[in-house]
């Protein structure tokens, strides 16, 4: 792996984290009027806002400057990672989100656990069985947990395992426990999709000569599948990892509501019910930087993973380089 | 034909459950396949692709769930007489009955009634998201994809952002711009969907655009214009379409979650993802509040998924 | 240690249960398929293929060795097929004896092929009356019985269509676990690895810690046969093993795996299309149509006398050298040379010179070319993949910028002529018909296209015009409104070919334009292309890797290698008095007939072909 490639993964990423800054700014600060009485008004008097007050908001935000002024403000203390105050605590918006962030790290960890452990059994399960009435039934699963809304699987859960059968604690994050149905309820889709991803690489990989070549040459079902098929297979399930975590931050949202927990999810909600631009802005920015950084860490280990990327972005030996593509006949 | 390509065309067949592809593999088409190549064309020309040469059960079913979901949003009084916002306070929270098939609410209210005048909002939401994301989507895809260089850079770093966030995040954090509001929430879906539309147009045309018969297409004398509207988008039509039906399922799980979260539609207003938020109250005393909207909701995406992935296998099939 | 020695079996594990049990001959427990009457019934002249007899034990207990694989009325139906892909084949193979299944796409080798290894897809009913190998009967054997035969007893070779090894495992640690897979112990694993790399010519230490995609084809290809002696088969399946192949690389494959088979006891099964390969390499020969077999025996006798009239056209059709040019249809009968004088004064269409193109590889892709076409004239490239001849015909038509050089048509620089006016004199026609054709659009769409386009004829004349191309091709006008998809392949070339002539172009560059069609189909668009060329006046570039091709229908060959033409002139020339050692190793490489099979065949070349072109005017390639 070069510097080079290093350098053009990173600058991309940058570049989007850029123009998500930028879309977001225009998107949120410029569009339906004056953003001012946008978040007073959420407060509640919708009538008689105090001039002063808003005054004083319009220069906090730097509103009665030119618009590429303002723009290049916000920029600047967006890179010293200063994403403004939340207009309903008055809480800098780095400090809201790093205060809800390790409940739902652990709420997300849990989830992704048992989506990884669900989602790969189902796809293995369904490419190993020989059976067509079971490997329809495994195949069809993702399919309906991509379609179930989260919300509705949540208040399921609830209540079977908190009403009608009283397991686990309904709301709050105060015993262990309590973190089980929330995970389950964000692991459903998660799985799914993990699920849907890897089996369609498996039958991808399944069908491929070399696992022709290798069940002629005496290997079994499971080893083909776990010795060949999978270590391909997993590859473009990785290139995947970056929607996956969008996945359980768009989640969290739904699931920290139903389950009334803490966490980064609540906060967006309450951000996006009270308007509060700085902090919506501030969660939208930390949930792009999450993809780009995911997407990044993907591009710097896939060519360790797959040499057919390792021999494209370096010399191969020259006996290589030709292709036969010319010559094939029927 | 080697052995390896004649298992991998067995092979398929057998794991998705399809038919026996006799399509060509490239050049090595057979001669002697004629006979099959031409069934196989005249059954992907055919207005429904049967799997397996069955009566499709689920793809009717799906299709009959949608035909009710549409009948419910435009003549909702045709599936009940009952108006979905009065309430009946002497039958507050009744379970399912002949009556009242979903039962009633905390306030006496229909649940089946609620759920049908519902559809409208929902699925009109919903069905507006997709046409935003599909006219943007296609429009920026095709531009991308057709004129590449600077146009194509610029508008694909735009939809890296876009597919960056969350699609749930992004609808929000649009709503805080527009305000609350089904016709926000629409808009705001809507923009979600563009970066798949964008990305998988401008993926078809680059696939198309070097396409050995786009070449000689133009070595026939066609214009630039002529070759992608003549050669290029029939290509392009039949995978879009399969995206359409996928994302409106996907639509319709972000608009009733958002109306869930109560960005939509204020109260009174019957629509899926706030009648599921009105029964949480009631989730020990009345099940039902919760439990049918619900599956409604569930079925629907389901149909569109299904129908989605038809419209798709007669897409490879072709 | 020699080869011998590391292929000599039973290897441990192997054919030692020798499951003689009475009566197991019965058919397998699946429903038989529907037995279709024999149309054209084999003359088999093999001994050991009774039908009726039991092999096991007949042949257990006489002198001559067991055939380490038998077979008898084998038929196979796949899933959801009314049709059977191959009914009532038998065939035997000897210890150390090599046998060729021969036959064009759809004869139902490749399908025998995965019977013999059971790699059929699950829900294939297969039927046979016997199958043994090494005297355990496989007749309705389970996959747990397959999985212990397969590597140590029936090894396969694929063809390697790029992906017939893992992408992601080194050469050594795949090898390493089929012998894992197979009962090798570990500290034996590593030195038999180097073994079987040896054997097949490649180098453990250099080769064997590459990836895959860090090999040539032919290296691959080496390693697939590596990986199937590696468990010391007492059978060696290999289907098309070197099909994707150039000539050269396909002979040393070729001889890696008769070396391996030679003296030892280890058989072969050869499936090929290739008669020539089919020919050189194995002592008895099987040939396939529709599912069966329309001949079998040693294959000198049916070189030399074919007893089906199947067999005969086949070894018609298949290219050789040293038959000389093709003549147009029309001249078959009258006698004398095709139209020299007035070829020798037409004048000059397309003339290159010094053509440079250098994509930044380890030579320029194209360097120094120059060549003149000739109206009615054709000249040949020849070469292997990666010789620049596909560059080289890109740039001739426009489509590619040389980086020096001349290109002028009719004494007019290529590129003042504007991408529409290039495409209305120079056309193309691409090997992979399929690709060049919109699948969405009818034959008549698509002859209608360049005709609109070019604004030839009146849209009322259109019609007529779109029926007479159809004409010219020998193609049938019922086939208006059909898509390309339900075409045949041969079909589908000869409308590339009617779309390519459609504009009245001067020059044509085909590009391996036969190279994806079964021989017989082969030799009938190439005769098209004669005539074709005879009646409108066309000057030719045809490209191909194939001598024989390039003898039958080119007036002047160049012979390029990495870029450069090596050796350029008249045909018949360069390929009989040739001393470029370049052009030698390709001629080399070309498998011959025996020169009696040659003046056979090429006595009923001419006289067959009228027959042949009557017979798909109607528009069916089907032979």
């Amino acid at each position: 792996m070069s510097l080079r490639y290093l350098a053009s993964r990173l600058t991309q990423g940058i570049i989007v984290l850029w123009i998500a800054f930028t879309l977001s700014f225009f998107l949120l600060y410029l569009l339906p009027g004056d953003p001012v009485i946008t978040m007073l008004g959420a407060g509640g008097e919708l009538q008689n806002f105090d001039p002063a007050e808003v005054e004083r908001l319009r220069s906090e935000f730097n509103l009665d400057q030119p618009l590429p002024v303002q723009y290049l403000l916000a920029l600047v203390a967006v890179l010293r990672l200063d994403f403004g105050t939340s207009i309903q605590t008055g809480t800098p918006v780095t400090e809201a989100i790093a205060s809800s962030l390790p409940s739902t790290i652990g709420l997300a960890a849990v989830a992704l656990v048992i989506a990884l452990v669900t989602g790969a059994a189902i796809a293995i399960g369904a490419t190993l069985t020989r059976r067509p009435w079971l490997r329809d039934a495994l195949a069809a699963l993702p399919g309906l947990g991509v379609a179930l809304p989260t919300f509705w699987v949540g208040l399921m859960l609830l209540q079977v395992f908190s009403f009608r059968f009283p397991i686990f604690p309904a709301i709050g994050t105060g015993t262990p426990t309590a973190v089980i149905l929330p995970a389950v309820t964000l692991a459903i889709p998660l799985s799914a999709i993990i699920a849907q991803i890897l089996f369609r690489a498996l039958q991808n990989a399944w069908i491929q000569p070399y696992v022709t070549t290798y069940t002629a040459s005496g290997y079994s079902r499971l080893r083909l599948l776990l010795r060949q098929a999978l270590p391909v297979a997993v590859l473009p399930a990785l290139t995947m990892s970056g929607v996956l975590f969008g996945q359980v931050l768009a989640g969290s949202v739904v699931v920290e509501n139903v389950f009334s927990r803490q966490g980064l999810g609540r906060l967006a909600q309450t951000a996006v019910t009270g308007q509060d631009i700085p902090l919506v802005q501030g969660i939208v920015l930390f949930a792009a930087a999450v993809f780009v950084l995911v997407n990044l860490a993907t591009d710097l280990i896939y060519p360790v993973l797959d040499p057919r990327l390792k021999a494209a972005t370096r010399n191969v030996p020259a006996d290589a380089t030709r292709t036969d593509h010319e010559g094939v006949r029927a | 034909m080697s052995l390896a390509m004649e298992l991998q065309k067995n092979g398929q067949a057998e794991t998705f459950g399809e038919d026996v592809r006799t399509e060509g593999i490239g050049a090595s088409t057979p001669d002697q396949k004629g006979g099959n190549d031409r069934q196989g064309g005249n059954r992907a020309r055919g207005l429904l692709r049967i799997r397996g040469g069955r009566l499709g059960i689920i793809e009717i079913l799906a299709l009959a769930a949608l035909a009710l979901a549409v009948l419910a949003a435009f003549w909702p009084t045709l599936l009940t007489g009952v108006d979905p916002l009065t309430g009946d306070p002497v039958n507050r929270l009744l379970p399912p009955s002949l009556d009242h098939i979903f039962g009633t609410d905390h306030l006496g209210r229909d649940v089946f009634s609620r759920t049908v005048h519902g559809s409208a909002q929902t699925l009109s939401a919903s069905l507006a998201a997709v046409a935003i994301g599909v006219i943007s989507g296609v429009v920026i895809g095709l531009i991308a994809g057709f004129f590449t260089g600077v146009l194509d850079a610029i508008f694909m770093r735009i939809v890296d952002v876009l597919q960056a966030i969350p699609g749930l995040l992004l609808s929000m954090a649009v709503i805080t711009a527009l305000g609350f509001g089904t016709i926000n929430v629409a808009l705001a879906v809507g923009v979600a969907a563009i970066p798949s539309f964008a990305r998988l147009t401008r993926a078809e045309v680059i696939r198309w655009r070097s396409a050995e018969f786009v070449r000689a297409a133009r070595a026939d004398g066609l214009s630039t214009l002529s070759v992608l509207a003549r050669h290029i988008l029939p290509q392009v039509r039949g995978p879009i379409g399969a995206l359409v039906a996928l994302e409106f399922g996907s639509a319709v799980l972000a608009v009733s979650a958002l109306s869930f979260l109560g960005f939509g539609a204020p109260p009174p207003q019957p629509e899926w993802g706030l009648l599921v938020s009105e029964g949480r109250d009631f989730l020990a005393a009345a099940w039902w509040m919760t439990t049918f909207p619900g599956l409604v909701v569930a079925a629907v995406v389901l149909a569109a998924n299904r129908i989605s992935h038809v419209v798709n296998s007669e897409k490879e099939f072709r | 240690m020699t080869l011998t020695d590391f292929l000599a079996w039973p290897a441990a594990g192997a054919g030692t249960e020798l499951l003689d049990k009475p009566g197991v001959d019965t058919p397998s427990v699946d429903e038989p398929s529907v037995d279709e009457p024999s149309v054209d019934e084999p003359s088999v002249d093999k001994p050991g293929v009774d039908k009726a007899a039991s092999p096991i034990a007949t042949t257990a207990h006489t002198s001559i060795p067991a055939p380490v694989l038998e077979v008898s009325g084998l038929s196979v139906t796949y899933p959801r097929e009314a049709t059977s892909a191959i009914s009532d084949v038998s065939l035997s193979i000897a210890p150390g004896g090599t046998v060729a299944i021969v036959g064009e796409s759809g004869s139902g080798k490749s399908t025998t092929a995965a019977a013999l290894t059971g790699l059929l897809p699950t829900g294939t009913v297969v039927h046979a009356s016997t199958h043994s190998y090494l005297g355990e009967d496989l007749v309705g054997a389970k996959p747990r019985t397959w999985q212990r035969i397969r590597g140590t007893g029936i090894a396969y070779v694929p063809q390697d269509a790029g992906a017939g090894l893992n992408p992601v495992r080194t050469i050594a640690s795949g090898l390493a676990e089929t012998l894992t897979v197979n009962g090798y112990a570990r500290p034996r694993i590593g030195s038999r690895v180097a073994e079987v790399l040896d054997a097949v010519g490649l180098d453990a230490a250099e080769h064997g810690r590459r990836y895959p995609c860090e090999l040539s084809g032919g290296q691959r290809q080496r390693v697939l046969i590596a990986n199937a002696i590696a468990a010391d088969p007492a059978l060696i399946i290999a289907d098309e093993p070197t099909s994707a192949l150039d000539a050269t690389v396909q002979k040393q494959v070729l001889d890696v795996l008769s070396e391996l088979v030679a003296g030892s006891s280890t058989g072969l099964l050869l499936i090929t299309h290739d008669l020539g390969v089919a020919k050189e390499r194995a002592e008895d020969l099987i040939v396939m149509r529709n599912g069966r077999i329309v001949e079998a025996g040693r294959t000198q006798s049916i070189i030399a006398s074919p007893s089906r009239e199947y067999t005969r056209a086949l070894l018609t059709a298949a290219p050789y050298l040293g038959g000389g040019r093709l003549r147009p249809s029309t001249e078959a009968a009258v006698d004398g040379a095709p139209n020299e004088a007035t070829a020798t004064d037409a004048e000059v269409v397309l003339r290159a010179t010094d053509i440079v193109r250098d994509f930044g590889g380890p030579h320029p892709a194209v360097k120094r070319l120059g060549v003149e076409l000739t109206a009615g004239r054709t000249v040949g490239i020849v070469g292997e993949s990666g010789s620049g001849k596909t560059t080289t015909a890109r740039i001739l038509l426009g489509a590619e910028r040389p980086d020096a050089g001349t290109i002028e048509l009719h004494d007019r620089e290529l590129s003042t002529y504007g991408a529409k006016g290039l495409g209305r004199r120079i056309r193309y026609v691409h090997q992979d018909s399929s690709a060049a054709l919109d699948p969405n659009y009818t034959v008549e769409k698509i002859l209608t296209e360049p005709l609109r386009g070019h604004m030839i004829s009146t849209k009322k004349d259109r019609p007529t015009r779109v029926r007479d191309l159809l004409d010219s091709v020998a193609l049938d006008e019922s086939l208006l409104g059909r898509t390309p998809r339900e075409l045949s392949g041969g079909q589908r070339q000869r409308l590339a070919i009617a779309r390519a002539i459609a504009v009245e172009p001067e020059v044509l560059i085909l590009d391996e334009p036969v190279s994806a069609l079964d021989v017989q189909v082969q030799a009938q668009i190439l005769q098209l292309l004669v005539d074709l060329q005879q009646r409108l006046g066309l000057a030719y570039l045809f490209i191909s890797h194939d001598l024989a091709v390039i003898e039958q229908i080119a007036d002047q060959v160049l012979v390029m290698k990495d870029g450069l033409v090596v050796e350029s002139g008249d045909t018949a020339t360069v390929l009989r008095e040739s001393s470029h050692p370049y052009t030698r190793t390709l001629l080399d490489a070309v498998p011959r007939f025996d020169s009696t099979a040659v003046t056979r065949t090429a006595v009923t070349r001419t006289a067959t072909r009228p027959a042949i072109r009557l017979a798909t005017s109607t528009g069916a390639d089907h032979a």
